[in-house]
């Protein structure tokens, strides 16, 4: 009973103040409590939990705001030092001339959200256009002392191919992203349309930019599509105040149908209308809708296995233009480089041993 | 550094100071910490109040007219937490004369 209520007011939470739908009427023993906050913080939805409290929609015992406080304060003082990594990594990249784009968590909680007390997030995310990516990497490790703990899989790979390069500042993460997601629906985004619009605002009296609402809506399409499973909350919650900014769907469906990615649209929706009980008057009620062209289906298809890790990256060949750079693709999925597989812990051997299990289902003994 | 008294210095948040609103007051980051400070009861009044600069003079008459409170008695009650939120760098305070 207790799983089933907490799961009640997880979704309850995700929708608060974007539904019609009224938070239960209810009250927590102490077990329960320490359930939900742990599950709202897995969920990204404890700044959700905290509004709910801060608007009197849920009263709690003076017990149980003391602790939610705790936990609260505590992911907010998190959330400050990324943001001061931020203004640090602004002038280092400004310095080496690198445009870049704030999205994710520290976007969202000041651009999107009505306070960003309410969103809390536990790293700093930016997007980098590809042809300044690896001037990004190397002025952040040089000029910061970042550290890339996985390199990328050969020389080259990230700025042509890859989603991102994860860099530990100290004891703070910033992720530098080159697209929004790997695999093919990575490498059919028209990248240069991310940087032609952006939303100013400001983080400690310096001003950086975030992607403007069409293109944060799309990011959070293709968080909640093709991110984690299971889904997480917290991203269903951003997609519906990312889309309560954007006007009518012409523009979506444009943008959908040059980047090859209707199925990612289309996937998002569906899942954010299902879990949401969205009425057909809604946006992404009316874009759950569109027709897939069945190529897609299939590039879908191979995010959904379980074998992803693999799947992914055979599908991505069928999108990437040219024999060269499908060539150069494939050989470094093949056969990463020694820095890389020392990363993991692999040697050649046991990466491709890994892949043909996963490929085809073969289990050990 | 004694408790701020000077009625003519003028108090401004400092841009870099990042904060957030919490269930109970304020969480501020002061540039130079890697600690941020949590303000509550006066203090977090004091920062919302100074959204704006004023000099300790103007803080002090508009809390006395809020509250219906002689400044005198406003001054010394708020005098700590100005002080504390100068020391910390999250307030500049500048002689207006």
């Amino acid at each position: 009973m207790t799983r089933l209520k907490i799961d009640r007011w997880i979704r309850s939470l995700a929708l608060y103040n974007l539904s019609a739908e009224p938070l239960p009427d209810d009250t927590f023993s102490e077990g329960e409590f320490q359930q939900l906050l742990k599950r709202t913080g897995e969920e990204r939805l404890l700044g959700a939990l905290a509004e709910a409290v801060a608007d009197e929609a849920l009263v709690l015992a003076d017990d149980q705001v003391e602790l939610l406080i705790e936990h609260h304060v505590d992911w907010l003082g998190h959330a400050l030092r990324i943001e001061r990594l931020l203004f640090t990594i602004a002038e280092v990249l400004a310095s080496a001339m690198v445009d870049f784009r704030v999205v994710k968590g520290v976007a969202l909680a000041n651009v999107v959200y009505r306070d960003p007390s309410w969103r809390l997030y536990a790293d700093l995310d930016v997007l980098i256009p590809s042809a300044q990516f690896d001037r990004a990497v190397h002025c952040l490790t040089q000029e910061l002392g970042g550290v890339q703990e996985i390199p990328e899989l050969r020389p080259g790979f990230d700025r042509e191919f890859g989603k991102e390069a994860m860099l530990r500042i100290g004891r703070l993460e910033a992720d530098l992203h080159r697209t929004f997601v790997t695999g093919p629906f990575g490498l059919t985004i028209d990248l240069d349309d991310l940087f032609t619009r952006s939303t100013p605002f400001t983080v400690g009296g310096v001003e950086v930019l975030a992607l403007d609402p069409l293109g944060r809506l799309m990011h959070a399409m293709y968080n909640l599509a093709l991110g984690d499973w299971p889904i997480r909350w917290g991203s269903v919650r951003d997609l519906l105040h990312c889309s309560a900014d954007v006007d009518g769907s012409d523009d979506i469906v444009d943008v959908a149908r040059r980047w090859r990615a209707t199925a990612v649209i289309q996937r998002a929706a569906m899942l954010a209308t299902d879990i949401a009980g969205l009425g057909d008057e809604h946006l992404l009620a009316e874009l759950s809708a569109l027709p897939v062209p069945r190529a897609q289906e299939w590039l879908l298809r191979s995010y959904l296995t379980p074998a992803r890790s693999y799947s992914r990256p055979l599908a991505s060949l069928a999108v990437i233009p040219g024999v060269r750079p499908r060539l150069r693709y494939a050989r470094a999925i093949v056969h990463p480089g020694a820095a890389y597989l020392r990363s993991r812990g692999w040697t050649q051997r046991s990466h491709r041993t890994r892949a043909l299990r996963r490929m085809f289902g073969v289990r050990r003994g | 550094m004694d408790d701020i008294r000077d009625r003519s210095l003028r108090l401004e948040r400092d841009t870099a100071t990042l904060a957030r609103n919490t269930l109970c007051g304020v969480l501020i980051l002061p540039p130079g910490t890697d600690e941020p400070l949590h303000l509550m009861d006066t203090a977090a009044l004091l920062w919302d109040v100074l959204s704006e600069s004023m000099t300790l003079g103007q803080l002090v008459d508009d809390l006395a007219a809020a509250f219906h409170i002689a400044p005198e008695r406003v001054l010394d009650d708020i005098s700590p937490a100005v002080s504390e939120l100068i020391r910390c760098g999250a307030i500049g305070g500048d002689d207006a004369k």
